[in-house]
């Protein structure tokens, strides 16, 4: 299975024993909190192959994300001009896509594939996009063992 | 927020460069037609309210939830390489 790789570009990234955070400019604003733009994407070895998405400007606000394709590797979709535009990005450009995930209280948890986190690494730029996909879940579960 | 009466074949223009255009009226529902820029995302209201409460519900979950989910995916896919 392919996994993904935190966007490359070194302006904006930082080291810090197991964790690196890499700088996400949000212009449009997450969902649920509009008024932060400001994001970090922290990648730690502890919890690999999930990841952090963590305002950087809002206090303890942060998401837990992951490449979708663990869950669907067949998943991916595809972003119209207003989702390229959002981040920044050319058509040409490689695009890093995460889905947020749920951990409800007794350890199951889902994903949200109809709404994925869409990052362009060249720009630093994040968007979540709302994809025009009835056949996607806002709660698709992630099968682990116990 | 400002309420306007149009009828079906009328339409508004929000900020010089959206046309909204009422197409149809049939019984309790209204169809309506949108001309916007490439750049501009249009989103069912319902659905981005959906997407508002999966989010915060997601950012409330703690640490230690994150660290169990990681451990047992990190498992089944040890097991599915050896398998």
């Amino acid at each position: 299975m392919s996994t993904v790789e935190a966007p490359a570009a070194t302006a904006g990234r930082e080291q810090s024993g197991s964790e690196e955070r890499t700088r996400i400019l949000v212009r449009d604003g997450i969902p649920g909190f509009p008024g932060l733009h400001d994001w970090e994407l922290l990648v730690d070895a502890e919890i690999d192959p999930l990841m952090w998405f963590a305002a950087a400007d809002g206090g303890d606000t942060r998401l837990l994300v992951l490449d979708p394709r663990h869950v669907e590797p067949s998943y991916a979709p595809k972003f119209g001009p207003p989702a390229l535009e959002a981040v920044g990005a050319a058509p040409d450009d490689p695009l890093v896509v995460l889905g947020v995930v749920n951990v409800e209280p007794d350890g199951s948890a889902t994903i949200n594939l109809r709404a994925p986190l869409l990052i362009c690494p060249r720009t630093m730029r994040g968007a979540q996009v709302i994809l025009d996909r009835s056949d996607l879940s806002m709660r698709h579960p992630i099968e682990v063992g116990g | 927020m400002l309420v306007l009466s149009r009828k079906p074949g009328q339409a508004l223009l929000v900020g010089g460069e959206i046309v909204v255009k009422v197409v149809e009226i049939r019984g309790q529902q209204v169809r309506i037609g949108i001309d916007a820029p490439d750049s501009v995302a249009i989103v069912r209201q319902e659905l981005h309210d959906q997407v508002e409460d999966a989010n915060r519900a997601a950012a409330s979950r703690g640490s230690k939830n994150a660290s169990r989910l990681a451990s047992r995916m990190r498992r089944d896919e040890r097991k599915e390489n050896q398998e």
